[in-house]
């Protein structure tokens, strides 16, 4: 077992998976009290529409004369991506106070406009092929040592705000109007929790790629929904099936030569359904 | 931190109402539910807000809230919103009992309401919420999941978790919908044991009319135009009634209790 830590490429994707894993893992107990599942599959398209309007502006930025603009947002890409997820994390989470919709239409509202944004002014942009936008989505087995720092950094520091804001994010996910009823500021919460989702779902679709982040998201989060008999069960047992997951993921995937991302998907898979075999039996 | 008045604050007094509601037109975007609405909560007023469904009711209590903006007019709170505590006892089915979150861990949420981010509610907090739980006849079952409650039971820890606010106004919305006999019975004795001991406030939503009237000492009647609000004894009276349902109906006595039924011919022949 383990005989695949001697490579490194293989090295850091267990290591960014499990930063990944924990994250997000944490992170889906609040996405799946909210019903917004689909708020994963929402910000991986706000966050290529970034990348699309990053390559346009460098386009348009080159032939017309600003190449400092132009070469800032043609290395950094990744820059714009995560400012249009939080833009886009920012107008969901404000959007009971601008339009009377349930919380699963405006994500589908969110989703179909963002992928449409993003392939027009990806078919806009100079140079770029239609399929160019797959290349900004992760894989876990290309993974470079910068980014297992960058994920070093990232993960815990949104681990700590959830954290330290775990019972205002609760109180507002759980119940609102109770809570808004008793006082609390549910729009700010809501817009920081949401900020902190944008962040860490984009972080992770553009390292990992948008299946195994979206996996992250949520099927952990079910595992613990499934057998916990309270809430620290939900996230002990999220973050147990992410992290065991993950290991077991990589090294069938080496063992059987297949695909680390999709493997480990199969392994939340097979864990989430071992899980609801147990809560069944112990019912 | 405590709430603090502003020096240009006007300092209340003891006969203003603790909310006001002054000629506003309530409802959702542009469509008004209710026009007109004047309303006042006193303190340690017992207050039933009755009539049938879709008559506004809970567009009211979630105006009074401040859940909801009113379209025209205003809902004033004695010392500014901020100042006045409420307890919002949701209607239970509202609750998500999917997610495993046990009865103390719902009291304890209305602790964490109550304190600041960056704080945790502790053993005292825990203490807190095991003596809501405790108020309402709740302590043995406080670790037990929302969702292996009966709705009574769960209705019960739904109150605890207002207790816990140490609310100034505490507000049900439809707390014996769906209840047998027993049960809605024992909830309304407990609401009613709740306002008596403290002089708690208490503001509670219904269509059962014959459940409230039992209990409460002022009467709101939503389904015309406007609201018949005042002391029980005032608002209860047939004309009213007949008004409000658009049916002739019989208010009398039965062991005591106030009885209110549609008239029997004119109930067969619809």
């Amino acid at each position: 077992m383990m005989e695949f830590l001697q490579l490194e490429f293989l090295r850091n994707a267990l290591v960014s998976s499990l930063l990944i894993g924990l994250m997000l893992s944490v992170m889906g107990i609040f996405v799946v009290l909210r019903r917004i599942v689909f708020v994963g599959a929402a910000l991986s398209q706000a966050s290529a529409a970034g990348i699309a309007l990053a390559m346009l502006a460098a386009g348009l930025a080159g032939s017309h004369g600003s190449p400092a603009l132009a070469s800032f947002v043609e290395v950094h890409p990744e820059t714009v991506a995560i400012a249009s997820t939080l833009l886009a994390a920012a107008l969901l989470s404000f959007r009971p106070r601008f339009v009377n919709l349930p919380s699963e239409g405006a994500i589908g509202l969110g989703y179909a406009f963002a992928s449409t944004l993003a392939i027009l002014l990806i078919a806009k942009a100079p140079g770029a092929e239609g399929d160019t936008l797959l290349l900004f989505y992760g894989n876990i087995l290309a993974v470079k040592p910068k980014e297992v720092v960058e994920l070093a950094v990232v993960c815990p520091t949104l681990l700590l705000v959830h954290a330290l804001f775990q019972k205002e994010f609760f109180m507002t996910s759980f119940n609102p109007e109770t809570a808004r009823a008793a006082g609390v500021r549910v729009g700010l919460w809501s817009f920081v929790l949401y900020l902190t989702l944008g962040f860490g779902i984009a972080t992770g679709i553009r390292v990992a790629g948008s299946l195994l982040a979206f996996s992250f998201l949520v099927v952990p989060a079910l595992a613990g929904i499934m057998i916990g008999r309270k809430s620290w069960h939900v996230m002990a047992t999220a973050v147990t099936v992410a992290l065991s997951s993950t290991f077991l993921g990589i090294e069938a995937s080496v063992r059987w030569d297949l695909p680390s991302g999709p493997t480990i998907v199969a392994a939340l898979l097979a864990e989430a359904g071992a899980v609801w075999a147990v809560a069944r039996f112990r019912h | 931190m405590p709430w603090r008045r502003k020096p240009s604050d006007e300092l209340p007094t003891l006969s203003e109402p603790l909310v006001s509601v002054r000629d506003a037109d309530l409802g959702y975007g542009r469509r008004p539910v209710l026009r007109g609405v004047r309303l006042e909560i006193r303190e340690g007023e017992f207050l039933g807000i009755v009539g049938p469904n879709g008559a506004g009711k809970s567009t009211l209590l979630k105006t009074i809230l401040g859940l909801l903006r009113p379209m025209r007019g205003e809902v004033a709170c004695r010392g500014g919103r901020r100042s006045l505590r409420f307890g919002y006892v949701p209607q239970r089915e509202t609750v998500d009992t999917v997610f495993p979150v046990t009865a103390l861990e719902l009291a304890m949420t209305g602790r964490h309401a109550l304190e600041g981010p960056l704080s945790w509610p502790g053993r005292d907090g825990r203490k807190r919420a095991m003596e809501s739980l405790d108020r309402v006849g709740m302590a043995d079952r406080a670790n037990i999941l929302l969702r292996d409650l009966s709705g009574g039971q769960l209705q019960r820890v739904l109150i605890a978790r207002a207790l816990c606010l140490e609310p100034r106004v505490l507000v049900l919305d439809e707390p014996t919908n769906g209840m047998d006999l027993e049960s809605e019975h024992a909830l309304m004795e407990l609401i009613a044991a709740l306002h008596a001991q403290r002089a708690l406030t208490v503001v509670m939503v219904s269509h059962l009319l014959n459940v409230v009237v039992n209990y409460v000492r002022s009467l709101a009647l939503l389904g015309g135009p406007g609201v018949i609000s005042g002391p029980i004894s005032e608002v209860l009276t047939v004309e009213n009634l007949e008004r409000l349902y658009g049916t002739k109906v019989t208010l009398g006595e039965l062991d005591g209790r106030r009885v209110v039924l549609p008239c029997r011919e004119r109930h067969g022949a619809r």
